[in-house]
Order: C-alpha cells, then sequence, then structure tokens
C-alpha cells in the first residue's frame, strides 16, 4: 500500500508527496501531459526532441545538469506516445535543489539557437543508432503504419524521418513550450524521506508563482475500427526472417486491459508461456516468441512477434501463431494456468514497489491517468478477471480481419527478394 | 495560496555536501550452514519480496571452450532426473519467480527475485536445478541453434562487433578475456563437456549465498537442509591467468555494413586490477574523463558537437590484476575520425591541466551522492557486499575506496593521467 498526500496549487500544478522513512533519498518527478501523439505529422519526433531541449539552460540557471550532480544527484527523463516524465534523484537534505531547478525549467527556458542546434544532432544520432543502423531497427515505423491508418500513434516517439527533427526551428520550441509546459499541465510528484508538512512549504514557494497556461484540449482523430487484415512483407539485410503480428485492444482505462494483459502473459511472456512452449519448444519454428501488450492512453497493440529458425516458412510460421490463439478461443484456460500470470503481475508490482524512483513514476502515472490511489488497486483488478472473461476477450481480439502481419524476411535467406533490395514490396495474402 | 517564503531564483539553495556523509554499508548476517557454507543475509522486513542468489565458482576463467561455462549455466535450468525443462519452466513462472542464470569471469549462479511467501516452494525447485541437472541432448541441440542465430544478429550490431574485437585486441584470441564465440563454438558443445563442467564446478561447498529482502527463520531451515548437506566434493582449484597477447597494430577498422550510417568507436588499453593502489584513483579520474553525464567525453563530443547520441568511459576490473579502460561511443560515420581526434585532446588536456576545484567538487559530490543512493535498500547493498566479498575484500576496502574519492587531490589526478592516460598505451577499433 503506497500512501501519499495531495494538493494542487493555485496555478493548477497538482501535488503528490509520498514520505518513505526507510530512505534518506528523494526522487522528485514531473510528468507533462504531452507526447508524440500531439505533435503536428508534418513535425513528428519534437516532444522527445523537446525533452532534449530541457536540460539545455533555462531562465537562471545556466547548466542543470552541472546542479543535480553537485548536490548529489543524478536525472534523466523519457518521452512516450502520451506523456514526458522528467526525474531526479537525489539526497533528501538537497530537495531543495530540485525543485529549484525543477521550478525554473517550468518557469521558462533559456531558448537558445545554440541548444538547438546541438540538440538536434545529438537526436539525429540517437533515431541513428537506435532505429537505423540496427538489424530490425525499422519495424516499429513500419508496424505502427499497418495498425494505426489516422491516429497519430501511426509514427514512433522518435518521429517519422530524420528530415522532421532537423526542420525543428526555434519558433517551435517557444510555441511547444507555452502550449504545453505550464504548471496546469504538469503533474509533480515528491517522494522519499522528506515529510509532507516540510516540504510543502517549499514547494509552493518554488512553483507557486509560475503563471497557468492556457486550457489544452486535446482533439486526436481516432482510429476506426479495422476490418480486413493487412498484411506487408519487407526484405532487409537480417540474418533471420521474423514475424510480427499486431492486433488492436483497448485503451488503458478500459476495464478490458486487464484480461489482456493476462492474456498477453499467457500466450507470450515467459518461458512456460504457450507460445514458447508451442512453437520454440515443441514444434521448433522460432528461436524466440513473446506476446506483450502497447498500454496507452488511446487504444492499443496486442503484439506477437518471433524470429524463424532456418527452413520455417513465414507462412508456416504464421499459421502455427494462428493455431495457438484459437486455441485458447476454443476452450478455456486452466484456473492454474491464470493463477499464473497473475502471480507473475503480483511478483512484478512488487519489486517495482521497492524502487523509490518506480514508486514516483507510478505515483505521477496514475495521477495522470485518472487518480493516483489507482496504484494500489491494480492488483485487485487483475484478481478479478475470470478464465470466462480471457478466453472472450481472445474471441473478440483474435480475428483475422483485425490482424496486423508483417514477414520481415532476410534478403541473404530469399534471393528472389534481392532485386527489391531496400524496397518493400507486397505479397500475396498468406492461406489461413 | 500565498506562500510565506520568497524564491530568489538567482541563488542557488544551500546544499549538504555529499562529501561529508557518512558511507557506511549496513553490517551484514553471516550464518553457516551445517556444511560450512556461508550465507550472507540484509533482513527488510518491511518487505514483501526477497532476493536469494547462489554462487559458484564457475566462471569463465576455468575453462578451455569459450562456452562451456555459459552453456552449462544456462542448460541446468532444462531439465533434472525428476523434471523436464518444461515442468521447470512452469513451476519457476507459477511462482512469479524472475530467475536470472548467470555466467561472470568469475563465478556462475543463479540470481532469484520473487515474493517471500513462495521462496519455501521455489527452494526446492532451485537445488534441483542446481544438483541435479541431466542436460538433455534435444535442449543443447534447440540452445545451439537459437543461439547461433542471435549470434548471426548480434554479428550485424556494430556496437556488438567492436566491443568483441576490442576484447580481442587487448588480451588475445585465446584469452578468457579476449576470445569471444564463434557459430562453430556452440557446434562442438557436448553433453559430456556440460555435465562435467557441472561436476566440477557446481560444488555444494564452495558455494557462496546472499540474501536480501524479507526473510523468515523458517527459511534459513530450509536452505540448510537443502544446501546444507555435506557433500564429498572439492572445490576447483584457482586458475592461473595467462598473460594477455596485445594486438601489435594499435588501429583496427572493419566494415560489416557498406551503408552504415553510424560506426562503432572503441578506444582502450589494459589497466591494473582492483588490487591495484592506483584503482581507486583511476576510478575517480575516468568519471571526469567520461564517466558521468557532466564529464569531459559527454560535455565535449555530446553536448558541444552532437556527433553522438552518448560517449562513455568504463574501469572494469576483471580481477585484482587485470582491468580494462574502455572509451565507447556510437557515432555519425562522418564524424568517426573527429571523435577520435576529440577524444585524444581530451586525454592531452587530463595530462596537461590540473582538474579546477570547481569541477572536482563537483565530481565528488556526484559520485558519492550517487553511490550512496545506489546502495539504498537491502538488495542493492547485499549486491555491494557480494561483490567486496567475491574479491575477497571487506568494509575496510569500501571504505579506503571512498576515503579516496572524498580527499583526492587535483595534483594527485594529474599525476596518475600522467602515467595511465597516456595516447600511446590506448588501441582503436572502429567499426562501420
Amino acid at each position: 500500500m503506497i500512501q501519499f498526500e495531495r494538493f494542487t496549487l493555485s496555478n493548477g500544478l497538482k501535488v503528490l508527496v509520498h514520505e518513505d522513512p526507510h530512505t534518506a533519498y528523494v526522487v522528485v518527478n514531473v510528468l507533462y501531459n504531452v507526447g508524440a501523439r500531439d505533435e503536428d505529422p508534418e513535425k513528428t519526433g519534437f516532444a522527445h526532441l523537446f525533452e532534449h531541449l530541457m536540460f539545455g539552460g533555462s531562465k537562471h540557471i545556466p547548466d542543470y545538469d552541472q546542479e543535480v550532480q553537485r548536490a548529489g544527484g543524478e536525472n534523466n527523463a523519457f518521452t512516450n506516445n502520451d506523456i514526458t516524465n522528467y526525474y531526479i534523484k537525489l539526497p533528501a537534505v538537497n530537495v531543495e535543489t530540485a525543485l529549484w531547478l525543477e521550478s525554473d525549467r517550468m518557469l521558462e527556458l533559456d531558448f537558445s539557437e545554440k541548444n538547438l542546434d546541438v540538440q538536434r544532432k545529438v537526436v539525429c544520432e540517437e533515431f541513428k543508432e537506435h532505429y537505423l543502423n540496427k538489424p530490425y531497427g525499422d519495424v516499429w515505423q513500419i508496424l505502427r503504419e499497418m495498425a494505426y491508418q489516422v491516429h497519430p500513434y501511426r509514427w514512433m516517439t522518435i518521429g517519422k524521418e530524420l528530415a522532421h527533427i532537423e526542420q525543428a526551428r526555434l519558433e517551435d520550441v517557444k510555441a511547444f513550450f507555452y502550449k504545453h509546459y505550464r504548471p496546469n499541465h504538469a503533474i509533480l510528484v515528491v517522494a522519499g524521506g522528506i515529510r509532507c508538512q516540510e516540504v510543502k512549504p517549499l514547494i509552493e514557494k518554488w512553483f507557486g508563482d509560475i503563471p497557468a497556461g492556457a486550457p489544452y484540449h486535446r482533439q486526436l482523430p481516432q482510429e476506426p475500427e479495422q476490418r480486413a487484415k493487412r498484411t506487408r512483407t519487407v526484405c532487409k539485410d537480417v540474418p533471420a526472417d521474423a514475424l510480427y503480428m499486431a492486433f488492436p485492444m483497448c485503451a488503458r482505462l478500459d476495464e478490458a486491459y486487464y484480461a489482456t494483459e493476462l492474456l498477453a502473459q499467457i500466450l507470450g511472456e515467459g518461458e512456460s508461456s504457450r507460445l514458447h512452449q508451442q512453437l520454440v519448444k515443441e514444434k521448433k519454428y522460432f528461436s524466440q516468441i513473446h506476446a506483450y501488450v502497447l498500454e496507452s492512453a488511446d487504444p492499443g497493440l496486442l503484439v506477437i512477434e518471433g524470429k524463424l529458425l532456418q527452413g520455417i516458412t513465414p507462412e508456416q510460421a504464421e499459421k502455427a501463431i494462428w493455431d495457438v490463439v484459437q486455441e485458447v478461443q476454443a476452450n478455456k484456460i486452466p484456473e492454474q494456468e491464470l493463477q499464473k500470470a497473475k502471480n507473475k503481475l503480483e511478483s512484478l508490482f512488487a519489486f517495482e514497489e521497492t524502487s523509490l524512483l518506480g514508486r514516483a513514476i507510478n505515483l505521477a502515472f496514475f495521477e495522470w491517468l485518472g487518480k493516483a490511489e489507482w496504484i494500489n488497486e491494480q492488483m485487485h483488478r487483475f484478481e478479478a478477471v475470470s478464465t470466462d472473461a480471457v478466453q472472450q476477450l481472445a474471441q473478440q481480439l483474435f480475428q483475422e480481419q483485425k490482424a496486423n502481419v508483417l514477414y520481415y524476411l532476410s534478403q541473404a535467406m530469399h534471393p528472389s527478394c534481392t532485386a527489391a533490395q531496400h524496397t518493400d514490396h507486397p505479397v500475396a495474402q498468406p492461406q489461413q | 495560496m500565498s506562500s510565506t517564503l520568497i524564491a530568489d531564483r538567482t541563488q542557488r539553495p544551500p546544499i549538504t555536501a555529499p562529501v561529508a556523509f557518512d558511507v557506511k554499508l549496513t553490517p551484514y548476517e553471516r550464518i553457516l550452514l551445517d556444511n560450512g557454507v556461508p550465507v550472507y543475509v540484509l533482513r527488510a522486513d518491511h518487505y514483501e519480496t526477497v532476493h536469494l542468489d547462489i554462487v559458484f565458482p564457475a566462471g569463465e576463467v576455468f575453462t578451455s571452450h569459450v562456452l562451456e561455462a555459459s552453456a552449462t549455466n544456462a542448460l541446468m535450468k532444462h531439465g533434472t532426473s525428476t523434471h523436464s525443462a518444461r515442468e521447470l519452466d512452469e513451476l519457476i513462472d507459477f511462482y512469479g519467480t524472475f530467475l536470472d542464470a548467470y555466467t561472470e569471469s568469475q563465478v556462475a549462479g543463479f540470481g532469484v527475485y520473487m515474493l517471500s511467501k513462495h521462496l519455501p516452494k521455489l527452494l526446492p525447485v532451485l537445488w534441483e536445478i542446481i544438483t541435479d541437472p541431466v542436460f538433455p541432448e534435444e535442449e543443447i541441440h534447440l540452445y545451439q541453434e537459437t543461439k547461433k542465430q542471435q549470434l548471426r544478429i548480434n554479428m550485424k550490431k556494430s556496437d556488438f562487433v567492436a566491443d568483441k574485437l576490442m576484447d580481442e585486441v587487448l588480451f588475445g584470441p585465446k584469452h578468457p578475456y579476449g576470445r569471444y564465440e564463434q557459430e562453430a563454438d556452440y557446434d562442438s558443445l557436448n553433453r559430456e563437456m556440460l555435465q562435467q563442467f557441472h561436476r566440477r564446478h557446481y560444488v555444494l561447498p564452495a558455494a557462496k549465498i546472499f540474501m536480501a529482502g524479507k526473510i523468515e527463520d523458517q527459511f534459513i531451515n530450509l536452505l540448510n537442509q537443502y544446501f546444507g548437506q555435506n557433500s564429498p566434493q572439492s572445490s576447483p582449484a584457482r586458475p592461473v591467468i595467462p598473460a594477455p597477447e596485445t594486438a601489435s597494430s594499435h588501429q583496427l577498422s572493419k566494415t560489416i555494413d557498406e551503408q552504415a550510417v553510424q560506426a562503432a568507436v572503441r578506444m582502450a588499453r589494459i589497466l591494473p586490477g582492483y588490487e591495484h593502489a592506483d584503482f581507486n584513483l583511476l576510478l575517480l579520474l575516468n568519471t571526469i574523463l567520461g564517466g558521468y553525464f557532466g564529464s569531459r567525453l559527454m560535455s565535449n563530443i555530446r553536448e558541444e558537437k552532437g556527433y553522438t547520441y552518448g560517449i562513455y568511459s568504463l574501469v572494469y576490473p576483471y580481477d585484482g590484476q587485470y582491468a580494462s579502460w574502455l572509451i565507447a561511443a556510437e557515432v555519425g560515420r562522418q564524424v568517426a575520425k573527429a571523435t577520435t581526434e576529440e577524444i585524444y585532446r581530451e586525454f592531452h588536456r587530463l595530462t596537461s591541466e590540473p582538474v579546477s576545484d570547481e569541477e572536482l567538487q563537483v565530481v565528488k559530490n556526484y559520485l558519492i551522492g550517487v553511490l550512496l543512493g545506489r546502495f539504498d535498500g537491502p538488495i542493492q547493498q547485499i549486491k555491494k557486499w557480494r561483490s567486496l566479498i567475491l574479491r575477497g575484500q571487506t568494509d575496510e576496502d569500501h571504505r579506503r575506496q571512498i576515503h579516496t574519492f572524498k580527499t583526492a587531490t587535483s595534483e594527485a589526478l594529474l599525476d596518475v593521467a600522467r602515467r595511465y592516460l597516456l595516447p600511446e598505451l590506448f588501441y582503436e577499433v572502429v567499426v562501420f
């Protein structure tokens, strides 16, 4: 049970304070309600590029990182399709340093051309390192474009292409800051070896006078229901064929989310999972296979991905996956198997909770979703899922017309592909 | 909401400098099982989780075949006299266990993370895996095929290839710290080799056990019932580490992808290991060079020039005698040469000018603050103890290290830089 206190400043900043008497450290975490889904389709990757710019100095503090380090702390941040999150972990006695730093960059950034110029380059190298110069690195670009046709989840957080990042201008940076980085769009969590009554006046001191921004009304095009199977084949310089299948699933706040996560666990998390046991160990079609959910505020994806062993065709491999999911549709899974999935999640949550940083980030995340109290209710929600619910969900989710299937093939193993080097070409719809 | 405290943003809030902190590890409890096996325990009753780590003298240094140690460790959980691989997978997952089967250069073992309430049920399973694995032929074959495919994929990654090549350049292709696996090494694995390695190295009396978290007394009794049994086996003799056979050429370049958009740049040399009097000072010097976000290399090559998403340096101790000093970055293809030139420029600065008091103060505060933060919690503390105990060190060595970090002068750093950070002692590997 994670305890916390909540209050809101007059400028709309939501604050949660979590006291932990067992630690001499504190985490100061700031979550901003902006992610890649809020970007202009012609300027993708901007939310993440902006995250980099947040470390380039603020109105009164030229070197953010150095101040954190001087106080004995570490800091980092991440951006995803929904949110941008920043954190500092430092000795609790120096908590005020973190409040000073976070409030100053919420007040006003030092909008510098030089910083933008360098970080554009840094982010382009990040793009190359993770998505271009790596086998299978572009798979998410392809899969997102298949599974989403109108929703902004159709591009990756890093952006659609390098050019979008290269073209970012300082006026875009300023506009983005004043639109999204206002206290009324943020959640501040202070967690660790502090007392709420002591830290609350400090929070008011540093954040209280930051002006609120205009309300932000998110109006995103919602993805229409998928009604036909989508398939794609690409041939690349990779040593093994890979198969990816993405199925539209519910939003994070939908009640069906819990059964979906459990279904993914049962199918493809861990070595005892159905896909691993049947397709890696028994049939020997795959060297590795996993199923997992991409949880997101708007409807997400359940993904099954695997690398094929030599001699197995992608059609064979796809058919074998359909066989496994059809078994879960046709027959209720045993109670014991569902219990196993719940036990794994219980353990996972317990370990997340042992980390102070994990608690701070999760508190901010659940408050952003709706209510921080939900952090303590997650496991009950999972416990309540029945084997019937899992079966029904499998029936709704795994329909052929809702499948996005990508064959990511090795050029070397498919010589007829070489003519289409580095280009994509469609193949006949695989038979079921 | 009005606040009585006024924020003066131009003044940094006062800090307590972490160099003033008392850095003490929480003392462990040492319990001897009936056969003399030591169990090092840190209890945290407010936890629901437990971490257990059972360590054996079964690391890479004991073998002539590059995969003997790691394959034995990985395959132990794939079948025992009484349980099939599938049954073991099922049991491990059912209790929500994260089982980390690991092989390091000196030791190998099994780390377990789970809810304390399930530990009594998992313990007999773990005991079986450690004392009675049967290495089924079918599992060995599957392991060979899947690992070969993984290796083929990794050999398409410039960072992976560069790291392997650098190990080989520094120590030579036959040295336990220099060799790396080829596909043929997987083919030459066989059951007898694994059985023999297991018999000689997973010897109960030679085990060391580390535990942290919620630990009930009955659990120690249970641990003793299994792992406290007498066994006639004797511990393997410590191997003699051969002298390195470093490559004659200081520069190596390799192309694995003509169209690569980045190059993996590595620079490294061999250093004395943790028994050497200069070792702790080298750790501090390394932090300044490339060991944290504010380091010289990050400031220059990422934050000034934008050549890379990240550049770091690392002192990695293999044993008391040998360590390596490695600088690594993935950089834009066109700036590979410029990057190595800048790295040498930073060497030159550190060997010609003393580090300023300001920079030294920041780095010391950072290092002490962050080290303390990383030992925050019983699991992190037992890992630190594990590292000391396996090296044959005590908390006296830990205190000495912290003392060096707190008191080192810029003169001492200049002296150590002039003796170790010379360009002619480094080797370059660049992989496109």
